[in-house]
């Protein structure tokens, strides 16, 4: 027999498991989407990490290919810089002239207060010429020193007949106060008809 | 339903549902705790301790003081608390009226209530039950309590944290122990609950309480064996128990058997039914032999003592079915009809 005195109103609620298993099903999913959003969120973090080691590495490859232009300005000039001196030097080889002999004594004879800066080869006229400057305090002094150390080299005179300086003057260089000079060499007349030969030579092949 | 199929379900394999029941009765507080298991009871702990109360008073001071002591040795916590009530806390009413449903049976048994009860009625919580339909006549099981006293026992429960499902009377807790232990057939059976003084009769029939009579204040009725109706064995046969007092006491069990009787004549005679059987005796002394083979000879019954049969196991060593057997059936509930 089934008899209750309580009425339902004073009967206790008691917590019954079923309406809890839809809570529960909710509340595994929502644990299910979180992990699945923070394995997202990782990844997308170790993504963004390696975006931005790329977009470094990037950001400095296109450095360096805005800087190509400049590069190639700097390369090209240097390069037709390399193909006259090329061409100077096969030019001057073709004429017997003994460029290493020659260049090594004018490094030898020069002092280190002396900048050499160019080497003018004029073989019709059987001269050559060098210029340089120095200080404007020792730089007459230092250029005779330097000539006076040509014409006892044997190199230059196995070469030359001798030198002489053409001037030695004042001037600006770079914001600064220099002397410039100027020494003129003179071909041996052996040396200067062989050269010639070679020449014309070279000319006729 | 969902509970059970929950329970079937193979992660909740392990899980024995266990339930609390309560007997207040007239002298003594009961408290078993069971587990339900498939086809038996199990029971895991018993608590009985005597309450002095008067009648139809819920002494809600003695009862908190009993739970609390109670709270010791028993889990008070249970997904299931059922308690059953004496019948002088919740009467039960046997009513006789004509076929009728609805709102027109509520409004009589409210009336019959009113006629028994006075303007108290009104107050009353109860719950009804056909009991049978003969001809142009329904009997009808009232149990009742005033709403008041319901609300108190509720209370005293609640103050320590238990929360009691179900509430229902003696009578139908013994219709259900009965059922359980399969001993309540088409026959008729009678059960004499014996107090200090005072008895309780109750008549089952089919697995339902049919009729209950209280016998209360034996002690009131100073007549002697033969004045009460002891026919059948003369006042000699009434046997000596003891130096005690209450239905042990000879003029008191006279009284006893004398109204027993009659209860039994008027189901048999007025209600037309068939003949009481067999007759169990429940209570403190229930299992005495001389007071079994005497109320057998005096009422011309097979009269044993309570069992609350092989269904229900116990594990404590401390359960007297005579004594907790109500807690017991109150755990145990009933059936849907």
């Amino acid at each position: 027999m089934r008899i209750n005195l309580i009425p339902d109103e004073l009967r206790p609620t008691r917590a019954s498991p079923v309406p809890y298993m839809p809570i529960a099903g909710l509340l595994a999913i929502g644990l299910v989407w979180l992990i699945t959003q923070f394995a997202a969120a990782s990844g997308a973090e170790d993504k963004t990490a390696d975006y931005k080691t790329e977009l470094k590495r990037l950001s400095s490859q296109l450095i360096a290919y805005n800087n190509l232009p400049d590069r190639t300005v700097r390369a090209e000039t240097e390069r037709d810089s390399l193909k006259l001196k090329a061409a100077a030097v096969t030019a001057l080889t073709h004429t017997g002239f003994p460029c290493t002999p020659v260049l090594e004594a004018l490094g030898e004879a020069a002092t280190d207060e002396l900048r050499l800066t160019s080497i003018l080869v004029d073989i019709p006229a059987g001269t050559a010429m060098l210029k340089g400057y120095g200080s404007a305090e020792k730089a007459d002094i230092e250029a005779a020193s330097f000539v006076r150390a040509l014409n006892r080299s044997k190199a230059i005179l196995a070469t030359f007949v001798g030198a002489e300086l053409n001037y030695c003057t004042g001037s600006r260089r770079g914001g600064a106060d220099v002397k410039e000079f100027s020494v003129s060499l003179r071909f041996r007349g052996d040396r200067l008809q062989g050269m010639l030969v070679e020449e014309e030579a070279a000319d006729d092949g | 339903m969902i509970s059970n199929l929950l329970n079937k379900l193979p992660f909740r394999k392990d899980v024995i549902p266990e339930a609390l029941g309560i007997h207040v009765g007239r002298e003594a507080v009961t408290i078993v705790r069971v587990a339900k298991l498939p086809g038996r009871i199990e029971i895991k702990a018993v608590y009985s301790e005597p309450m002095s109360r008067l009648p139809g008073v819920w002494p809600a001071d003695v009862v908190a003081e009993t739970l609390r002591a109670a709270r010791k040795s028993v889990d008070l916590r249970a997904p299931d608390a059922r308690i059953t009530l004496a019948s002088d806390l919740a009467p039960t009413h046997f009513l006789v009226l004509p076929p009728m449903k609805g709102e027109q049976l509520r409004d009589a048994i409210k009336l019959q209530l009113q006629n028994e009860g006075g303007d108290n009625a009104a107050d009353l919580s109860y719950q009804v039950q056909v009991l049978e339909k003969r001809r142009e006549r329904c009997r009808i099981l009232v149990p009742s309590i005033p709403t008041e006293r319901l609300r108190s026992i509720l209370g005293s429960f609640l103050e320590t944290n238990c929360h009691l499902d179900s509430m229902e009377v003696e009578g139908v807790s013994f219709a259900n122990l009965l059922a359980h232990a399969q001993v309540s057939d088409n026959a008729p059976v009678a059960v004499l609950l014996i107090g200090s003084n005072w008895g309780e009769i109750f008549i089952f029939r089919r697995n339902k309480i049919v009729l209950s009579r209280p016998i209360s204040k034996l002690e009131a009725d100073s007549g002697s064996a033969a004045e009460a109706g002891v026919t059948h064995s003369g006042a000699d046969d009434i046997p000596d128990l003891g130096d005690t007092d209450g239905p042990l006491d000879p003029t008191t069990l006279g009284h006893l058997v004398r109204e027993a009787n009659k209860t039994l004549d008027y189901y048999e005679i007025e209600l037309l039914s068939p003949a009481v059987e067999r007759l169990y005796v429940a209570g403190e002394a229930a299992d005495t032999p001389e007071l079994l083979r005497f109320l057998g000879e005096q009422l011309e019954l097979h009269a044993v003592a309570l069992d609350s049969g092989e269904r229900v196991e116990d594990t404590t060593g401390e359960y007297e079915p005579t004594r907790h057997g109500l807690a017991v059936a109150a755990a145990i509930g009933g059936s849907a009809e």
